[in-house]
């Protein structure tokens, strides 16, 4: 295609490879079509008129697949092929099962057959080796088109399954009628027709015989194939998710190794985070920050927030649960001055956000165990406890109470009334 | 006093290495044996006799509630305390169900857990804050009479029971909670047992499926 850069220079032979993306099957006429400098759709075409003559581009291409080496692999498949036992086996096997229906087919009669032979074991071999010992992308292609054939399986769309088992009928039921046609149409049934049709049939059977467990074992491969790949692909997620975390915190750990404050904050803040994405499966780690929609969403919120800006740790109980509404907003907003102030003022390293959630009312209790405070000595220009906290809870229909004096901790209680 | 006998069980060498030096700052305990699996921990504490074992939830082949079964169906005596990163209420509730009597977290601090270690050996039960949590909530759907034999007393909390919980989950350590409620620190520790109990006993089938919702279902979902 014309978006695609020519090459300029005229590359041998030996270096052509079949290209990994933007292939249709094997990348073998990408291939051709980069090294000629045509269009790609010309040497596709090509393939197509070729296969129809007497399937000789099929077995060009097929040949070209096992012979051409995949891009970013040295060995092209043939290398792999004839250094496998098996394969040779195999391919002997199906050489010697053409060959005996060829011999079956020109015996009755069918001298048109004997075309068809040399390109028919030419892609057989090939089909052989490049089914045996795929490339990465081959096995990709070859997945896609095993999932084309085996309409049932899960991943699709149930519409797409339809038309692809439909598509797939109706094709069947095309071939099974045109054979039908070709062999009884012109002609009265004749004895010879009799035994080239028993021949057929049992040259058939026999093959299934012969190759269904090889058959069996490739669908076998096939999904085992794609497991490991899932499975790869989990790993990578997860290798990708604890660089971008855990990594880059242990590097920040070390860089502030003399400030234990930092190194603290840091650990926290990573547990949190792995922790989330861990066990409640949420993948950007930080889920509640984004936009908290629950009471306990919004106070793990709050704990991530203040962990992370003022480095004490904050211990979240949540009993039950509801959806935010703006009373609720407001005393939990109410419950975030609190644990701010707890965090800055109170010199504790913890503090206690307790919520319980009840049909009618939501109690928060925010504690700590730090220096406290004397409430009638608070300045009547800080406004933190008197605004924020009180004001904000009452205007809603609700109560709070702060119980501290100096030396014994302070604890803030919020109590709202729900909506019903 | 003597030493508190301690065993160890965890999968993480490194983490039990890091927990021996630390109880071994605290004091007061004696790590007698350690094992990294469900296997070699049963033998190793029927063989060692400890006083308490801190036992890590998540190990292969059935992880801690295992381990706890099986000792406790050869020697009833021994007393766990269970110690995980996980603090899921799955976790949480099967551990307990086992038969193990506490439950904190790996980032609590060294006194936190030798105060709870202490605790566990002299028969008490040790509840964190998120423990009573995760009960309050299990208990406070409207109990359902499950089985015909069940208990009724089992599938409730009192008053006082839930009082007491509240508390813990509001970060009140039992003195305090005595304090609050005008009773003694023995009261509360009955009433912790007391919960303990029907935790372990309780046949509400909303406990177990209470906690599989909980963690199969992210909060507010």
């Amino acid at each position: 295609m014309s978006s695609r850069p020519a090459l300029r220079q005229w590359e041998p032979w030996s270096k052509l490879q079949r290209p990994a993306g933007g292939r249709a099957l094997a990348g073998v006429a990408e291939c051709l079509a980069r090294k000629f400098e045509v269009s790609l759709w010309a040497v596709r075409t090509g393939f197509v008129f070729l296969a129809f003559c007497g399937g000789v581009g099929i077995a060009v291409y097929m040949a070209a697949w096992l012979v051409l080496p995949p891009e970013g692999e040295s060995k092209a498949i043939w290398a792999n092929a004839v250094a496998d036992k098996r394969t040779i086996a195999l391919t002997a096997g199906v050489a010697t099962l053409l060959a005996a229906v060829t011999g079956i087919l020109f015996g009755l009669g069918e001298p048109m057959v004997i075309g068809s032979v040399s390109p028919g074991w030419v892609s057989a071999a090939a089909l052989v080796g490049v089914w045996r010992h795929p490339g990465t992308d081959d096995r990709l292609a070859l997945v896609r088109v095993a999932r084309l054939l085996d309409a049932s399986k899960e991943g699709l769309p149930t519409r797409r399954r339809l038309v692809l088992s439909g598509v797939r009928v109706l094709v069947g039921l095309g071939l099974l009628g045109a054979g039908a046609l070709t062999f009884l149409s012109p002609r009265h049934l004749t004895h010879a027709d009799m035994t080239v049709g028993l021949a057929a049939i049992g040259v058939m059977g026999g093959m299934s015989l012969v190759l269904a467990p090889w058959w069996l074992r490739l669908g076998r491969d096939l999904s085992e194939e794609r497991r490991q790949r899932l499975r790869a692909e989990e790993r990578a997620e997860m290798a990708s998710h604890l660089h971008d975390s855990v990594l880059q915190t242990l590097a920040l750990i070390q860089r502030s190794a003399a400030e234990p404050l930092q190194v603290q904050k840091l650990a926290r803040a990573q547990e949190r985070q792995l922790r989330s994405w861990l066990f409640e499966q949420q993948a950007d780690g930080a889920p509640a920050l984004a936009a908290p929609t629950t009471v306990s969403q919004a106070l793990v919120a709050i704990q991530q927030e203040v962990e992370a800006d003022h480095g004490s740790k904050v211990e979240v109980v949540t009993v039950g649960d509801a959806p935010l509404d703006d009373r609720l907003r407001a005393v939990v907003a109410a419950a975030r001055e609190a644990v701010v102030n707890s965090a800055k003022w109170s010199g504790a390293d913890a503090v206690s956000l307790f919520a319980e959630v009840e049909p009618d009312l939501v109690s928060i209790f925010v504690r700590d165990r730090g220096c406290g405070f004397d409430l009638d000595a608070v300045a009547p220009d800080r406004k933190g406890v008197s605004q924020s906290i009180k004001a904000r809870t009452r205007r809603h229909g609700g109560t709070a109470t702060v119980r501290t004096s100096p030396g014994e901790g302070t604890e803030v209680s919020l109590k709202m009334p729900r909506r019903r | 006093m003597s030493a508190l006998k301690v065993f160890l069980v965890d999968d993480h060498q490194l983490f039990r290495a890091g927990v021996r030096h630390e109880i071994s700052t605290a004091g007061g305990f004696d790590v007698v044996g350690e094992a990294g699996d469900v296997a070699s921990a049963v033998a190793g504490i029927c063989a060692s006799d400890p006083d308490v074992v801190l036992v890590d939830v998540h190990m292969p082949d059935g992880g801690g509630p295992e381990v706890v079964r099986q000792v406790l169906a050869r020697k009833p005596s021994v007393r766990f305390l269970a110690l995980s990163v996980s603090d899921s209420a799955e976790d949480v509730i099967s551990t307990i169900r086992a038969g193990a009597r506490g439950y904190v977290t790996k980032t609590i601090s060294t006194a936190e857990l030798a105060s709870a270690m202490a605790a566990i050996a002299a028969g008490d039960a040790v509840f964190s804050p998120r423990l009573a949590g995760f009960v309050l909530d299990a208990f406070a759907s409207s109990p359902e009479p499950v089985h015909v034999h069940s208990d009724p007393e089992l599938e409730q909390l009192t008053s006082r029971e839930r009082e007491v919980l509240r508390l813990i989950a509001r970060g009140y350590a039992y003195k305090e909670i005595a304090r609050e409620l005008y009773i003694s620190v023995k009261t509360v520790e009955t009433h912790v047992s007391a919960v303990l109990r029907k935790l372990q006993l309780s046949n509400r089938y909303q406990l177990t499926r209470w906690a599989m919702e909980r963690r199969l279902v992210p909060p507010g979902d």
